[in-house]
């Protein structure tokens, strides 16, 4: 078993070191989601102290150098159909040494955790020096599969004695539950996104991918789609079957200029509100598109002068 | 080309303080300051935001005039040859000397604030003099022993209205070599008239510039450009009619400035107005207010020529009454027009 006097003296030294890595690895993530265009919740840490020691004696065969979840980062993401694009992002970003897909091992007959955990390291040539050769284990599962873990966490490994079968199989039942509103939180984003008369919910999920690229903010969900809701007339028929290119043509026209106004201006505590919500793009592409229009449809629910400071911000001020 | 401004980004500002006085006495000079002032983010975006709204609302283009003996042109090409802090305070300090000669005793007291800044891939230029009422001062302060003007003061007197950006102009360079330039200007207190001395000292004097256009040409163009639009474009004939009266009424009135947004916005129904902006824009025809001067339009002015498809001609001058001639759209989308009226006479033509 390790020395676990030599072990905690080399954690005292190396743990301020990880703990600024596990920081890098946050904003390289962070950053990679928001190249995406995805939201996700990303957080870490370095192991404690105790539960480092705790571990080699747990796991006898577990040494020091070979332990690979002293940095630990955790990404979660809130629909299931998003997993395989963080995955994706994951293995691209990082050297991954061990994937190791949960749900792949469960089979299809068994329920449980379904999390990806993998031991990645930095890739050589987006590598910080002092970072070189360090690893991590990063996980990745949705924000239900997260609760679960949380919960089992909790309830398994802190209970003061072995918990009984049948509550480990009610523990388990509700990790199948929870799996099951995985499903549904998918169903039921995809039902809001057929519905005939919620194109504002669509145009929103279009608009929120490319606003989180320039500006990853919370935001008013109410208010964007209000907000989209009384500008979409202003959009023809053939303009509305063919949003999603409009948008993307729009923000890679303007990419240089997105992201100066966006920077510039969240540097300052006195800007637009419409600079935090993802219709902001919407408003932008029709002062460029047609200003008129949108000025008179803009009157009709908002207050002008909104619209005005917008208009000189993206360079059309109003006549 | 219209300057699209509102990706302008602020790198480095100095401003210094031209005190009034009589051209004839030779006064105390520009006091200058001698390092750049100290600009925060939210400072960079105010001045930006001031600068590009001037300028993009109710800016002229303009061009170095070959004929002046200004400096300006040539310290601007200077400096961005070789754009250090040190060849910045330099050129600015030359700058505010020169417009501080360039004044006499019937321009205000105000400040000089020269501005570098980028446009994306360019280097531009801003110079803005700013007017102050009497008793507004900028506090100096002394930043390593060296003279500089306090930026966050001057936010507070232009906020508080008691210092005005008056004059703004900014070149941007068209090419690497940085002696070509795209140039825009603005008077906040009157349009630019090259005759009248006192609007054109800071054109003319000040920045050896000139009108790209002449108020007479952006007149007529603008002019052409709408009968054009008009003729082409509004199907509906009562439509055409009111837009063609609403032009000639406009050309005609004693307006001082004729601004193309504005017009659309007053005069053409909601659908209409982007068409009609797209349409001088696609004819080199500037959107941007432009200074009213019809003498290569008067003669045009005086009549009103309706050409129908049969091969109708009807010319109607001006300051017929309106009662003699009536209009009616028909279903069928032809345009009724009644002439009532003694006759005069009949020609062969």
């Amino acid at each position: 078993m390790e020395d676990l006097k030599a072990a905690r003296a080399r954690w005292l030294t190396d743990r301020p070191l990880y703990e600024e890595f596990v920081g890098h690895l946050q904003d390289v993530i962070k950053g990679e989601l928001r190249k995406a265009g995805m939201r996700a919740r990303v957080s870490g840490r370095p192991k404690e102290m105790d539960s480092l020691l705790k571990k080699f004696i747990r796991k006898p065969d577990k040494t020091y150098d070979t332990i690979t979840d002293k940095a630990g980062v955790r990404v979660a993401t809130l629909f299931f159909e998003e997993i395989e694009q963080v995955d994706n992002i994951i293995m691209a970003t990082f050297d991954v040494v061990n994937r190791d897909d949960k749900m792949h091992s469960l089979g299809e007959d068994k329920v449980g955790y379904m999390g990806i955990h993998y031991d990645a390291r930095l890739q050589p040539k987006e590598g910080v020096p002092a970072f070189a050769g360090l690893l991590a284990e990063i996980q990745l599962r949705t924000y239900c599969q997260d609760l679960w873990s949380e919960m089992a966490h909790e309830l398994g490994y802190k209970a003061d004695m072995p918990i009984p079968k049948a509550a480990a199989r009610r523990l388990y039942c509700l990790s199948g539950l929870l799996e099951v509103a995985d499903m549904e939180f998918s169903q039921v984003k995809e039902a809001y996104n057929a519905l005939p008369d919620a194109a504002e919910y669509r145009v929103l999920a279009t608009l929120e991918k490319y606003f989180l690229v320039y500006n990853p903010v919370d935001y008013d969900r109410k208010l964007s789609l209000e907000t989209i809701r009384q500008l979409l007339p202003l959009y023809s028929a053939d303009d509305k079957s063919r949003q999603l290119l409009i948008f993307e043509e729009f923000c890679s026209r303007n990419d240089a200029k997105l992201r100066l106004t966006f920077e510039e201006r969240m540097q300052v505590s006195e800007h637009p509100l419409f600079l935090t919500q993802p219709e902001i793009l919407l408003i932008f592409e029709r002062l460029e598109a047609d200003s008129f229009r949108l000025e008179d449809e803009w009157k009709k629910y908002f207050p002008i002068g909104d619209l005005m400071e917008l208009a000189d911000i993206w360079g059309t001020p109003l006549g | 080309m219209k300057l699209d401004l509102s990706a302008l980004k602020i790198n480095r500002a100095i401003l210094h303080e031209i005190p009034k006085h009589a051209r004839a006495e030779e006064g105390s000079g520009a006091v200058l300051s001698d390092v750049p002032s100290a600009l925060d983010a939210a400072g960079a975006v105010f001045f930006k935001d001031r600068i590009s709204a001037c300028l993009m609302a109710k800016g002229f283009e303009i061009m170095f005039d070959a004929l002046s003996t200004s400096p300006v042109r040539e310290a601007v090409i200077a400096y961005l040859a070789k754009p250090t802090e040190a060849r910045f305070v330099k050129m600015s300090q030359d700058l505010a000397k020169h417009l501080y000669a360039s004044q006499d005793g019937i321009n205000p007291a105000g400040i000089l604030m020269v501005i570098d800044c980028s446009l994306m891939t360019r280097k531009v230029i801003a110079i803005l003099k700013l007017e102050q009422e009497e008793g507004a001062r900028v506090a100096r302060k002394m930043v390593d022993q060296k003279r500089s003007l306090d930026v966050q003061h001057l936010q507070d007197l232009i906020l508080t209205q008691r210092t005005r950006l008056f004059k703004v102009a900014a070149f941007a360079s068209r090419d690497e070599a940085s002696e070509t330039f795209d140039a825009v200007c603005s008077d906040m207190q009157r349009g630019y008239d090259e005759r009248v001395e006192v609007a054109g000292f800071f054109l003319k004097r000040f920045l050896g510039c000139k009108l790209t256009e002449e108020p007479e040409v952006a007149t007529k163009k603008f002019y052409e450009a709408t009968e054009g639009f008009i003729n082409e474009e509004v199907k509906d004939p009562i439509r055409r009619m009111k837009y063609h009266e609403h032009l000639v009424s406009e050309m005609g009135s004693n307006k001082e400035m004729v601004e193309p947004v504005a017009f659309a916005n007053a005069y053409f129904v909601v659908e209409d107005r982007k068409p009609f902006t797209s349409y001088l824009t696609n004819r080199a025809v500037s959107t941007t207010a432009f200074k009213r001067k019809t003498e290569l339009i008067d003669k045009r002015l005086e009549k009103e020529l309706f050409q129908f498809e049969s091969g109708i001609d009807v010319l109607v001058r001006k300051d017929v009454p309106k009662d003699r001639i009536r209009t009616e759209k028909l279903a069928s989308g032809e345009l009724k027009l009644e002439i009532q009226d003694y006759l005069k006479s009949i020609r062969g033509k």
